[in-house]
């Protein structure tokens, strides 16, 4: 499904702009808003998060949300990552931005 | 004749639940510094073959100021160490009717937590650049 994210990384050699998750595709990016449209698979995306993604539909890369990403969905989604690939810590900390 | 569990041999990975892997981004991008385009990370108890990357790079309008123009494959494990395993540059200020690409050699296997990721970048100014970035694996119970 596509998500818009917050966009991590600077841009150089070590540290490409992208965002903080383990599968996507199709990045498109604004550096200037921070902000990137990427195509997550579904499986990586737990319920309520898909609830927040379709209650606050975004078409640009500038409009910013209505109301902030909560940061209970934001800990669910670590979480969720977590277990699925399994390595012990949640290395991925996604937010819909 | 009977023949204990013992006697049969573990299938080949192919045979283990697999399923096809491909991750691709074809686009002509404006200059832009490192970033991701795709990643695919391996899932716990599972391993990957990457039976074949493939990068490549065609100037599209030619810049004001040349760049490196990047397209890359590459891996990282869970460590944040990392291995471009395929990679084309270019740096010109003209514009370039061929295609440059590159392909890998050998098959990797990713384990479980490494990352590929697929990256571009252009340090030019003004100008497009066609990146191409793509593999095929094959995913299989560890």
């Amino acid at each position: 499904m596509l998500i818009r994210l917050a966009l991590i990384g600077n841009g150089t050699a070590s540290s490409p702009y992208t965002v903080d998750l383990p599968s996507f595709a199709s990045l498109v990016t604004n550096e200037t808003t921070g902000r990137a449209f990427a195509d997550v698979p579904a499986v990586d995306v737990p319920p309520d998060v898909q609830a927040f993604v379709n209650a606050y539909p975004t078409v640009d890369l500038i409009t910013p949300l209505p109301v902030p990403f909560p940061a209970s969905l934001a800990n669910s989604w670590a979480e969720h990552l977590a277990r699925r690939y399994d390595l012990g810590t949640a290395r991925w900390h996604p937010v819909v931005f | 004749m009977r023949v204990s569990s013992f006697a049969v041999a573990r299938p080949a990975p192919f045979d283990r639940n697999a399923s096809s892997v491909i991750t691709a981004d074809s686009t002509i991008y404006s200059p832009a510094a490192g970033t991701v385009r795709a990643t695919y990370t391996v899932a716990t108890g599972k391993k990957l073959f990457v039976e074949v990357a493939q990068t490549l790079l065609k100037m599209e309008t030619a810049p004001t100021v040349a760049g490196l123009a990047s397209s890359l494959v590459r891996v990282t494990n869970a460590s944040a160490a990392f291995l471009d395993i395929v990679r084309t540059d270019v740096l010109t200020s003209g514009v370039l009717t061929t295609v440059l690409s590159n392909v890998t050699s050998g098959q990797m296997t990713i384990y479980a937590a490494e990352t590929v990721t697929l990256i571009t970048a252009n340090l030019s100014t003004g100008g497009t650049v066609l990146h191409g970035t793509a593999f095929k694996a094959t995913l299989f119970d560890a």
